[in-house]
C-alpha cells in the first residue's frame, strides 16, 4: 500500500529549487505526469489555500504541503529532498525534506491509514536521518515500510 | 506522571498524527505514562476512557478545532495548546502541562 502512494517515479531526491513556489510547482507537475492528479492548478489551488490556514512547515526540517481536492484522482505523496534547504516559510528555519499530499475529495480509509502512519514516523529523528542518507528512492519506501520499534 | 491528551486539526490527515506520535514520544522519554486519542479523519481512534481521564494527572488539549467530546474532562486541569505546537515543540508543552499541576 506504502508503495503506491509513495512511489519512486514521484519523488526528487536532489531538488533545489529558487523558491518553495518553484519547489511545490515542480512537486505538483510530476504528481500530474504520473497520473496522480489531472489538474495541476486546481490541485495547487488547494495546495495553497491550505497554506493560508498556517504553514505546514511542521519543523525538524520537515514541510507536508497538502491539498484534498476533485483534481486529485488517486492518493499520492511527492517527495523532495534538499541538501541545501529552503527556507520553506520564511522564518529562517530550513526545509529538507518535503512530503506534497494529493488527496482526492473522497479518501478511503485505507489510503488514510497509510498517511497517518507516514506522518508518525517522521516524528522519529531515526526515520528523518534514514530519509536524508537514502540512496534511491526504494530506501525512501523501507523507512516507512518497517514494522514501528 | 500520568497524561492524557486529544490531537485533532481540520484537515486530520496528517498533523493530528504527527502531534499524537510526538507527545508519545517526547512524554515516553521522561518516563511518563500517555495515552493521546486521535480525531483526525478517520474518526475518533486510540478512545480515552472514563477511567484513565479520571487516572490522568493532566490533560492536553493539542487542537486547532473543538474537542468532541469535551465535558469527559470536566473538573480536570487542562492545558490547550495548538495542534503545531505539540509537533514542534513538545518538550515545551509538557512543561507548560507541568507547570499547571504544580501551580
Amino acid at each position: 500500500m506504502i508503495g503506491e502512494i509513495l512511489h519512486p517515479r514521484i519523488m526528487m531526491l536532489n531538488s533545489a529549487p529558487a523558491s518553495k513556489e518553484a519547489l511545490l510547482n515542480d512537486m505538483a507537475q510530476l504528481l500530474e505526469q504520473q497520473g496522480y492528479v489531472q489538474d495541476k492548478k486546481a490541485y495547487l489551488e488547494a495546495v495553497y489555500e491550505r497554506e493560508t490556514l498556517g504553514s505546514t512547515y511542521i519543523g525538524h526540517g520537515v514541510a507536508i504541503p497538502h491539498g484534498k481536492s476533485p483534481a486529485v484522482t488517486k492518493t499520492g505523496v511527492a517527495f523532495a529532498r534538499m541538501a541545501e534547504g529552503l527556507d520553506y516559510d520564511g522564518q529562517g528555519e530550513l526545509a529538507h525534506l518535503i512530503f506534497m499530499i494529493a488527496a482526492p475529495a473522497e479518501s478511503d480509509n485505507e489510503h488514510l491509514k497509510v498517511l497517518a502512519m507516514l506522518a508518525r514516523k517522521l516524528m522519529h529523528e531515526s526515520n528523518r536521518c534514514r530519509l536524508m542518507e537514502a540512496a534511491c528512492g526504494l530506501g525512501v519506501i523501507k523507512v516507512f515500510e518497517e514494522e514501528k520499534e | 506522571m500520568k497524561v492524557v491528551a486529544i490531537t485533532a486539526c481540520p484537515t486530520g490527515i496528517a498533523h493530528t498524527y504527527m502531534a499524537a506520535e510526538n507527545l508519545q514520544i517526547t512524554a515516553k522519554a521522561r518516563g511518563w505514562s500517555v495515552k493521546v486519542e486521535t480525531q483526525g479523519s478517520m474518526g475518533r481512534e486510540n478512545q480515552l476512557t472514563a477511567s484513565e481521564i479520571q487516572a490522568a494527572d493532566v490533560v492536553i488539549f493539542a487542537v486547532d478545532m473543538a474537542v468532541e467530546g469535551e465535558s469527559r474532562f470536566k473538573g480536570k486541569p487542562i492545558l490547550k495548546v495548538g495542534v503545531a505546537e505539540a509537533i514542534k515543540r513538545a518538550a515545551q508543552v509538557l512543561d507548560q502541562a507541568q507547570a499547571l499541576i504544580d501551580k
